[in-house]
């Protein structure tokens, strides 16, 4: 690998961060602002307002974590999947890696993340949920979604400048999985017959790990992670191939579009 | 001593025309050259003759469709202004991404950044965001700061025409001096008289193909030729229409 990719990748992400900031009056203060707020309509309409919203103890805080994370991997997998189009000037005078474009936006999104994980963590501990040392294995958590988004990231990349209408279908399949991903519910509740859709889903298991360790101050369920991982570095590895394959194949497509 | 050659080069373009319909289109059709270590040779034509898409195959940025591009002179790069720039960083930062961009490791870019400071001749302004630029300024920024790479291959296209006279002649000087040394570049531009002071040959591209090589004096001679008699059709049709 070759390290100046690497200092590309940070520098771009720290120049993105910095436009963002830069474009409104109180600037970085809007990523901690972001996950108050929305935290915030959240715990107005479930918490204190809508009441009678299933059986779920805490439920604020079951439906919290369940945003959290699943913002974290559609935002990162959306952005991303306009990459390498969105670079368009760079790619069509640069023969340049181009995984370093999906890379750039994850690692931004992802320092974003950490602020709101932050503050929902202060939430947590803030309305009593219990502090224990399982929270030492979420890092590790952490690292197995950030695995999965990178694959699914990087493969949709790979596709879109090719298929540009896949751009618009991916939009609709994120929102259709959000409410696959038991973020509203336990999946438990559901119809057994359906059962098997959440089983297979990658986010329900992460969901479900950040809940055991957060809410029930249990060890998440390691083995299914460990499947998730492999899958994401699966992805991983078929997204830069096909970067790479494709690589002279992008200047022309987005030359012609 | 390594060179480069390319050969019956062509590149098509396919454009979409409605849902499904495609039209194809030659943007190069064989063309044909031989670059040895140390030359300065010159690409001209009208735009959209061919000269852009020569310099993305050269690079590396596109494949030939047809024919092939031997090279064994080493990395090519193209020179190219404000690539990747960022309006809310300071001119020191877009300097770094601009390096970091060519290929360096940061430490290499720092190294220069002093010299990048003195060549843009921003002063303080160097460190202010680059959206509070003039396009004079930013001009030079670009120049100042892709001027300290320094590949076997050195792709340039309409590079220095930013900024005002006084910084268009020094950019002109600094790329003479650099151009004396045993780097091998190529040279697009319609700016003719530029093109003379800098290159020795090269060749005129008219619809993706040669329309004449050799020594640039040649060249450009009849690639002026060719436009006047263009202008002077031009205006006929205008008058024809009139009348």
């Amino acid at each position: 690998m070759k390290k100046n990719l690497w200092e590309l990748i940070w520098f771009r992400a720290y120049a993105d961060l910095k436009s963002e900031a830069s474009r409104t009056y109180v600037g970085i203060l809007w990523w901690i602002l972001d996950p108050v707020m929305q935290m915030g309509i959240f715990y107005l309409v479930f918490g204190v307002g809508l009441r009678g919203t299933g059986r779920t103890e805490n439920f604020v805080q079951f439906l919290l974590i369940g945003i959290i994370i699943w913002r974290w991997f559609a935002t990162s997998v959306n952005f991303s999947s306009g990459a390498i189009m969105q670079n368009r000037n760079l790619v069509l005078r640069l023969d340049i890696d181009k995984w370093v474009f999906p890379a750039t936006l994850i690692l931004g999104n992802a320092f974003k993340f950490l602020i709101a994980y932050a503050i929902l963590i202060g939430f947590l501990m803030f309305s009593g949920m219990p502090l224990t040392l399982h929270y030492l294995e979420l890092p590790l958590v952490l690292v197995v979604q950030l695995t999965f988004i990178c694959g699914m990231a990087f493969v949709l990349a790979a596709l879109v400048p090719l298929l540009p209408d896949l751009k618009n279908v991916i939009a609709h399949l994120l929102q259709l999985t959000f409410f696959l991903s038991g973020i509203f519910y336990e999946v438990d509740d559901m119809p057994e017959k359906f059962q098997w859709i959440f089983e297979i889903n990658p986010m329900v298991l992460l969901i479900q790990a950040n809940r055991a360790v957060m809410l029930e101050g249990q060890s998440p369920d390691w083995l299914p992670l460990a499947v998730v991982f492999g899958i994401g570095l699966v992805l991983v590895w078929a997204g830069v191939a096909l970067m790479r394959s494709l690589n002279v194949v992008y200047a022309k497509a987005l030359q012609a579009a | 001593m390594g060179d480069l050659i390319a050969e019956n080069v062509s590149v098509r373009y396919s454009l979409r025309k409605g849902v499904f319909a495609r039209r194809d289109k030659w943007a190069l059709r064989n063309v044909s050259f031989r670059l040895e270590q140390g030359d300065s040779f010159a690409v001209i034509g009208r735009n959209g003759s061919g000269k852009s898409t020569l310099l993305r195959v050269l690079s590396g940025v596109f494949s030939p469709d047809e024919g092939k591009v031997v090279n064994t002179l080493g990395a090519a790069s193209l020179l190219t202004i404000n690539l990747g720039f960022v309006q809310h960083l300071s001119g020191r930062e877009n300097a770094i991404m601009a390096g970091l961009l060519q290929g360096k490791r940061r430490r290499e870019v720092l190294s220069n950044i002093d010299a990048i400071k003195e060549l843009s001749g921003l002063g303080d302004a160097f460190e202010d965001p680059i959206a509070s630029y003039s396009t004079g300024m930013t001009g030079r920024l670009g120049f100042a700061a892709s001027f300290y790479n320094d590949p076997a291959l050195l792709l340039i296209d309409e590079a220095f025409s930013a900024g005002d006279d006084e910084f268009r002649q020094k950019a002109t000087e600094l790329m003479s001096e650099k151009l004396k040394s045993d780097m091998t570049f190529v040279f697009v531009s319609h700016a003719i008289g530029q093109v003379r002071q800098l290159c020795r040959r090269g060749i005129w591209l008219e619809d993706g193909q040669i329309a004449a090589e050799g020594d640039v004096d040649t060249i450009a001679s009849a690639y002026q030729a060719s436009q006047r008699k263009r202008a002077e059709q031009r205006r006929e049709a205008i008058a024809g229409k009139a009348g």
